[in-house]
């Protein structure tokens, strides 16, 4: 970069000693040995969520953009928050680094509060429409599978006996679970991901194999099968849990002994499995190796050590403890939501903004480093209360 | 709002200045304009800052700015206030920024003189506690046992840091504060309340260096964060010389994690450290007893 | 309107004509007057500006110079220790290139302490950048502050009026007033393109690179060069308007005298009678008084000298381990120009020991015959000095 006047005879040469330009010419990003870098990082919420729920990342949509956006970021992840909001043993909230400075975060209230909001949007992508894929079984497994099948854009037929979906839902107290959620919760994500219901469909078991021809792939809930015969399901289970297991024309999912019976505390767990399983499946198809097995594409984890717990985190809100009612209000989930930490997750708060001492740090939607000017210190990534930035070895 | 959420105003101070990596008069500066806002005319004498602005014809600060002889900041100012005054020019902030050499030892008398006559100039010593810009001499701001190269090892300094804070409520200035780089929020809250008042008002900012105090860059902030904690540098503000207002102030922690942190105090025997303790924890209870009633948060 | 009054007053008067806006105040014997008299003058509303009391010269001067960067008049007064201790922010005012105009009353520096007429105190300054001009009488103060305001705003360059410690600060002459409307006139406000302004933000004085420096002080000279004409020309038309003229050399019986008398300030008075008192006696004397000795009017010494053998040169000051200052100056300013020159020195008149036309005509009979009074040391011939 040049500068844009520059005095090169004494006739521009002003009267008094005034400068003409800026500094911004002078690169001094040469003078850094280490570079940050911004990547979030998996916190420990994350971590634990049976369907690795991007939490900080909602949570913070909640707040700078209101539930929809909120919605729309879950969606992504999770296809059936109403019914994990309600139902989910939250692993997460045990995990939250919050809980040793004050309270944990009540995580499950906010998704709950989040799933209420209404919206039709889809966001499925149609490039993949022309392989056809039937899942079979309508619970909470075969949904998310097809939900996340139905996102990459494949046409998938969600194929049950019953004639209504959700499978092992349909079971579920009704003190434990409203049938109008459910029923809300499952039209929506089928609506969003372009699914097809095929329900009703009496004599799955025998009639197998002839549907098996209409599609390209068949992925099988064996729990949902009813009357199902050892010789008419794949010999070779299909463990979405392990990076080996290969994907046949048919894929009959192993779920882990834990899982079964069907428990609806651990919902979260089908959603994950049913994930994974939609993720080898499209690799496998658009013959891609798998690069990554994993319910996220962020490679490491946040360490505890490097979310600020002090400076700037605002009062605990004591007087949500303990609060039993059924749903909360709108203004008891944002004073929860204000807690949140962000763990490892950038909420574009504008820390390190303020904190370099170049000015070479920019926030839009995004954060973005002046490297023509870092000059690598390091404080960026030093004060960022999520641990977000790290510095890096310059590469020449 | 979000955690943690802050917004900067302006972008006064543009990259590509001789800033050491983690300077902390930078920051310094950054906030500071960032309240001030264009409406500002700088007045620096010889110090870091007149050095790292950029080398001529070219600045890194978009104010107008003036690089005045090292004891003549003060003055200066009243000068220049006189002047835009005269031509009815009353609403520009004059800022008198110096270090803490051009401010406790050769930019005193200018100083004394313009808070005697009440000049109405808003005057911050960014303090990183030495000459740092010649090298890392000492001032008569700098702490005792700490090493420069004019107190070295064989020498090091006996003396306390000089009271400025007692001395600018002895002239009586209408508003006086002591701010740091680690809590810019406090920083920007004191002088938004400086512009409001007319007359000299003094802020006396703790600007850490990582090049001098021998610290890693990345600390820069947490160091100034630290000596708040343990009571080195308190935070408070003193009205018109008599009323004295102690901020809030974090969790008290001893010293020992902040004189750790940073090498040119690690030739200290541990008298030294006591004495430093003990002078720190007396200087405390004097501060608190002048502080008027309940803390006052901002 | 004609009116008695001192030097300091004079001063003090000729800045309130001359419009000054910002007055920096710090006294010392004995221009103590002049920001006196501007207290007042300021205080019951005859003008309107600043008036700061500084805590020292030397914050004076950087309290001018704020204000001159600014874009406002500036003024300050000072006399030897005073000046001394400005020395520093001198060469930061002529730099900056400050039209800031500075009376300075001539008295002697410490130790040991005496509070007379010396010019030692200006003179070891000269080389400050600052445009330096000795006053011959009241008129001349009170005009010169005046003109200096037009020539230091026309070039940018700061001026230093002097005059001599009581013999010009506490003597009462009769002189005539210049009209406020007649000088507002002739010195329009200030309004300079480059100043400090919000609207166009910049900065004065940063570290600056070795090629860029040099072409600063090179501009600064060549415009500094050119002052003995910036002043000339501004002198002539002071004179078309308020009758007076003050040049840069006043020059008498020079065109036939076999032998010149230099000197500078009140000095020029009794050099003026002793030229009379020699003629009288057959000695084609002649005698020139330097008003400006910064820039040094090379080409109009030059000049006046013409083709003339004998030089004694008057200096109220001198450079220790050298010679009298202006002595030293005026063999430089000749140097090559006039081929068979003698330039005789004498130191006389420091600390306040009077100059007479008497005490003149001793110095021109010791130049002739070689012997006298005045004491020998290195080049210069001193009197006053104890046997």
């Amino acid at each position: 970069m040049q500068p844009k006047n520059t005095i090169n005879c004494l006739a521009d040469m002003p009267v008094m000693p005034l400068t003409i330009g800026t500094m911004e010419w002078n690169q001094t990003g040469t003078w850094r040995y280490l570079t940050p870098t911004a990547s979030n990082k998996i916190p420990p919420c994350r971590a634990d969520c049976p369907a690795g729920m991007p939490i900080p990342d909602f949570i913070n949509a909640l707040k700078s953009k209101g539930d929809t956006e909120a919605l729309a970021v879950i969606m992504r992840q999770n296809p059936l928050p109403g019914l994990t909001g309600r139902l989910c043993y939250h692993p997460c909230q045990p995990k939250c680094i919050r809980r040793t400075y004050d309270d944990s975060i009540q995580i499950q209230r906010i998704e709950r509060y989040v799933s209420n909001c209404d919206r039709l949007e889809s966001n499925a992508i149609d490039e993949n429409g022309s392989v056809k894929i039937a899942v079979f079984g309508a619970g909470p497994l075969g949904l998310a599978c097809a939900y996340f099948l139905g996102l990459n854009g494949f046409g998938v037929s969600v194929i049950d006996a019953a004639q209504e979906a959700g499978g092992a839902l349909l079971k579920v107290p009704v003190e434990k679970l409203d049938p109008k959620v459910r029923v809300k919760e499952i039209d929506r994500m089928v609506s969003i991901a372009g699914l097809n219901l095929n329900l009703g469909q009496t004599d799955l078991a025998g009639r197998m194999t002839t549907i098996e021809n209409d599609y390209d792939i068949v992925v099988v809930d064996p729990t949902s099968v009813e009357h199902a015969e050892q010789k008419t399901l794949n010999p070779d289970n299909f463990d979405p849990l392990s990076s080996t297991s290969v994907v046949t024309k048919k894929v009959v999912i192993t779920l882990p002994g834990k899982l079964l019976p069907f428990k609806p505390a651990m919902i979260a767990h089908y959603i994950g499995i049913g994930h994974l399983a939609a993720n080898h499946i499209s690799d496998f198809i658009k013959k891609d190796p798998a690069l990554s097995c994993g319910l996220t594409d962020l490679k490491e984890h946040v360490a505890k050590e490097r979310v600020k717990l002090d400076d700037g985190v605002s009062a605990g809100s004591g007087l949500l403890k303990g609060s039993r009612e059924k749903e909360w209000s709108e203004e008891q989930v944002m004073m929860e939501a204000e807690r949140c930490l962000s763990c490892g997750t950038c909420n574009v708060c504008g820390q390190c903004v303020q904190y370099c001492p170049e000015a070479s740090i920019q926030i839009h939607d995004s954060l973005k480093f002046d490297l023509f000017h870092c000059k690598g210190c390091g404080i960026c990534a030093y004060e960022c209360p999520r641990g977000v930035i790290t510095m890096e070895d310059d590469k020449p | 709002m979000n955690l943690n959420s802050v917004h900067m105003e302006n972008d006064l101070l543009k990259p590509g200045h001789f800033g050491c990596p983690g300077c902390g008069a930078a920051l310094a500066m950054k906030y500071t304009l960032d309240v001030l806002g264009e409406n500002t005319i700088v007045v620096m004498p010889a110090g870091c800052w007149s050095t790292l602005i950029g080398i001529y014809p070219y600045s890194c600060l978009s104010v107008p700015v003036i690089s005045v002889a090292f004891e003549t900041t003060a003055a200066t100012a009243a000068g220049i206030k006189a002047g835009l005054e005269a031509q009815g020019k009353s609403e520009t902030t004059v800022l008198a920024w110096a270090g803490d050499g051009g401010t406790f030892d050769i930019g005193f008398q200018a100083l004394s003189g313009a808070a005697e006559r009440n000049d109405d100039i808003l005057y911050i010593c960014y303090d990183n506690e030495a000459y740092m810009n010649t090298g890392i001499q000492r001032s008569s701001a700098t702490p005792s046992g700490c090493w420069t190269t004019t107190s070295p090892v064989s020498a090091l300094k006996p003396q306390k840091k000089k009271n400025i804070m007692g001395i600018m409520a002895a002239h009586g200035v209408p508003y006086a504060a002591s701010a740091s780089i680690s809590d810019p929020q406090d920083l920007k809250a004191k002088v938004k309340k400086a512009m409001s008042i007319k007359g000299t008002r003094f802020i006396h900012l703790l600007a850490s260096c990582p090049t001098g105090w021998r610290h890693a860059p990345e600390l820069t902030i947490e160091v100034a964060r630290q000596a708040i904690k343990s009571r080195i540098f308190p935070l408070y503000e003193i009205e018109d010389g008599e009323k004295w207002l102690l901020n809030a102030m974090p969790e008290k922690e001893s010293i020992e994690s902040y004189l750790n942190a940073q090498g040119r105090f690690k030739n200290m025997t541990p008298d030294m450290m006591a004495a430093f303790q003990e002078n720190v924890d007396a200087d405390w209870n004097k501060l608190v007893n002048k502080c008027q009633g309940a803390l006052n948060a901002r | 309107m004609k009116k008695v009054m001192m030097g300091t007053e004079a001063a003090a008067l000729a800045a309130k004509l001359a419009r000054v806006q910002v007055v920096s105040a710090y006294p010392i014997t004995p221009q103590t007057v002049t920001v006196e008299e501007l207290a007042e003058i300021i205080g019951r509303g005859d003008l309107e500006a600043k008036y700061i009391n500084v805590e020292s010269e030397h914050s004076a001067m950087a309290s001018c110079i704020g204000a001159a960067a600014t874009g406002a008049r500036a003024f300050t007064a000072t006399s030897s220790q005073g000046l001394a201790l400005m020395h520093e922010v001198l060469h930061y005012a002529s730099g900056a290139r400050m039209p800031i105009v500075m009376v300075n009353a001539n008295r002697a520096l410490t130790p040991p302490w005496n509070l007379y007429c010396d010019h030692t105190d200006s003179l070891s300054q000269r080389d400050t950048g600052w445009i330096q001009y000795y006053c011959a009488d009241v008129q001349d103060v009170m005009d010169s502050v005046i003109i200096g305001y037009r020539v230091a705003e026309s070039v940018l360059l700061p001026v230093m009026i002097n005059l001599d410690a009581f013999y010009l600060t506490h003597t009462s002459e009769l002189l005539e007033i210049p009209d406020q409307k007649e000088v507002d006139d002739f010195l329009p406000p200030y309004h300079p393109s480059e100043k400090l302004d919000v609207d166009d933000p910049r900065t004065f004085g940063n570290v600056c690179g070795s090629d860029l420096y040099s072409s600063f002080k090179f501009n600064r000279h060549k415009t500094m060069l050119n002052v003995v004409d910036r002043w000339n020309e501004a002198a002539a038309e002071f004179e078309l308007k308020f009758g007076r003229r003050h040049e840069v050399i006043e020059k008498k019986h020079t065109e036939d005298a076999d032998i010149l008398i230099i000197g500078i300030g009140t000095a020029s008075g009794a050099i003026s009678l002793s030229v009379d008192q020699l003629r009288h006696e057959g000695i084609a004397a002649g005698s020139l008084r330097l008003s400006m000795i910064r820039p040094f009017p090379v080409r109009f010494l030059q000049e006046a000298v013409g083709g003339k053998s004998k030089i004694i040169v008057v200096d109220r000051d001198v450079s220790f381990g050298a010679e009298g200052i202006i002595a030293q100056e005026v063999k430089a300013a000749l140097f090559g120009a006039s081929s068979d020159v003698e330039v005789h020195g004498f130191v006389s008149g420091i600390g306040g020991n009077d100059i007479t036309a008497d005490s003149i005509v001793q110095l021109v009979r010791q130049t002739i015959s070689g012997s006298g009074m005045a004491v020998q040391a290195g080049n210069s011939l001193w009197t006053e000095v104890l046997p």
